[in-house]
């Protein structure tokens, strides 16, 4: 049975009284039959809770699934500008072997517009040109306490892969940092530009999931006025 | 006198005794001139311009549902500083093996140095002189009849002091390199700051700070078990005798340096949330989460000139 919903002009009890959907406000209104006034339908608060609690958990949902697809690019941009940088000094010291190309090409053709398209679809909210400046920030920090912290807590600083040679004083840890620097941003711009391929995606993705939102909003309104027209 | 104006058909629950109130007549009080239902059974009046009384059993499942939310707050308290003691036990641990080293190496020196062979139980202890490559050199007891005995009772006739003085002192004999795990211990104890902070919303100032002791209280008193360990047997082996000097001292000072970040993070952490969710979530979701602002006080979030 229906919770009782009392007319506040005249008493009656319009629980029976099936509400309509106002077509101009968009609210569930209900119509006294003794009196004629007008009343939205109240929700119940339990099931306003409910509601609410339902669009808590999405929004919660969709921050928690943020969070993970950014440690996920933030890992995946530093491990590939790093294998960058790594394959380019091979290549240099001649010490490349024969799949030096998929050094090249996973960072630059796959990692890269992947991360470029979540940059545009996931932080889209923000201006495009202050998320990707706070992005090589971020991604340089996390690469700055990934790469350079194991040097500096071993106490040793073996650049001899890439042919700087052996060292652990304070000094050459300064050296090393600085030419972390050079490496790391030469690295992290050209890394960069070919995210920049991800921004058509990323669009694509953005007005594929509004299309989506405003096709459920229209289909909602036609059942509204079918249902409607059939009282 | 009282006006009839409609009859209930709806359900409505008498909020003093349960009866279900429909059939009865909404009558028109003449004093305020509001509209109410009598119960014929206890005679309460209801007014029907709020929502009905969902039941008894609405508000058993209510309490049924916070008796669970405070268990899971209880597990996560426990949880919590269960972690900072975790990683604070890591380090007391690691700093203590440089002098597990030492000793080990002490002790198998002692067995080797062959002066004890075939001499009487009742001979005084004998002072041996140990080298240890990259070591100042140690003077140890050796005591007749001990050898081939456990490392406990070698390790009960030494001179404990005089073997952490002689080793180089705290200076020398602690790994110190293991404090590098400082910076991960401070990282959890700020996220999880953080995180009660977001859970204790009502909570602000010295009561968060409060909170925060709590979790330290936590992680204190499981502490308090490897320490008791340490003291009442320390010589069973030479790592437990290594503790026993140094792990101590590292696992307080760990735990007492959690509580700064952990203190920070409960002071930023619903900072931290509003940043967060401001950053991950377009306008029209972070609505959704506007509590986080309403309980300090402020606006909840609307486009600023950083959004699109």
């Amino acid at each position: 049975m229906a919770i009782a919903h009392i007319c506040l002009d005249c008493g009656w009890d319009l629980a029976r009284v099936r509400p309509r959907m106002e077509p101009y406000y968009g609210l569930s209104i209900v119509r006294c039959p003794r009196c004629d006034g007008a009343s939205v339908r109240r929700v119940h608060p339990l099931l306003k809770g409910w509601k609410s609690l339902r669009r808590v958990d999405w929004a919660m949902t969709i921050l928690v699934v943020q969070i993970i697809l950014a440690s996920a690019a933030t890992a995946a941009t530093v491990l590939a500008v790093v294998s960058l940088v790594a394959a380019t000094g091979m290549v240099i010291a001649d010490k490349a072997g024969s799949d030096i190309a998929w050094f090249f090409f996973v960072p630059l053709a796959v990692v890269a517009p992947l991360v470029g398209a979540w940059l545009t679809a996931g932080l889209g909210h923000h201006r495009r040109l202050i998320v990707w400046l706070l992005w090589i920030a971020w991604t340089t920090l996390v690469a700055l306490v990934a790469v350079v912290s194991p040097f500096v807590v071993t106490g040793k600083f073996d650049f001899a892969e890439i042919g700087l040679g052996t060292a652990s004083t304070a000094q050459v840890a300064i050296a090393a940092v600085a030419w972390f620097f050079a490496l790391w941003m030469t690295g992290l711009l050209i890394f960069m530009t070919a995210a920049a391929v991800g921004i058509p995606l990323g669009m694509a993705f953005l007005w594929m999931a509004a299309r989506a939102r405003t096709q459920q909003w229209r289909w909602r309104r036609r059942m509204r006025r079918k249902a409607l027209v059939a009282e | 006198m009282e006006e009839r104006v409609s009859v209930l058909v709806g359900d409505r629950l008498c909020h003093k005794c349960g009866y279900n109130l429909t059939g009865q007549n909404v009558l028109r009080e003449p004093h305020y001139r509001m509209l109410i239902v009598r119960c014929p059974e206890c005679a309460t009046v209801a007014s029907v311009q709020e929502y009905p009384l969902l039941g008894r059993w609405a508000n058993r499942w209510a309490m049924v549902l916070a008796g669970l939310c405070m268990i899971v707050i209880v597990g996560l308290w426990i949880g919590s500083g269960a972690l900072i003691f975790g990683i604070s036990y890591g380090v007391a641990e690691i700093t203590a093996d440089r002098y597990r080293s030492v000793i080990d190496r002490l002790y198998m020196e002692a067995q080797q140095s062959g002066q004890l062979q075939g001499a009487a139980a009742s001979s005084p202890p004998i002072p041996t002189t140990i080298q240890i490559p990259g070591q100042p050199a140690i003077v140890i007891q050796n005591i007749p009849g001990t050898l081939g005995n456990s490392f406990g009772n070698w390790w009960d006739g030494q001179d404990k002091a005089a073997i952490f003085d002689q080793a180089g002192g705290w200076l020398t004999v602690v790994e110190w390199r293991a404090l590098w795990i400082w910076v991960p211990l401070a990282l959890a104890a700020f996220l999880l700051g953080c995180a009660w902070s977001v859970m204790l919303m009502a909570r602000r100032g010295v009561s968060l700070i409060a909170a925060g002791a709590g979790v330290l209280f936590v992680a204190a008193f499981i502490g308090f078990f490897p320490m008791y360990e340490w003291f009442i047997d320390p010589s069973w082996s030479p790592s437990a005798a290594a503790r026993a000097e140094i792990s101590p001292v590292f696992l307080v000072a760990s735990i007492v340096f959690a509580g700064i970040p952990l203190a920070m993070g409960l002071i930023l952490g619903r900072r931290v949330a509003r940043g967060l969710v401001w950053l991950m979530l377009p306008p029209r979701l972070c609505g959704s989460l506007a509590l986080l602002w309403m309980v300090d006080g402020l606006s909840p979030p609307r486009n600023t000139a950083l959004r699109t």
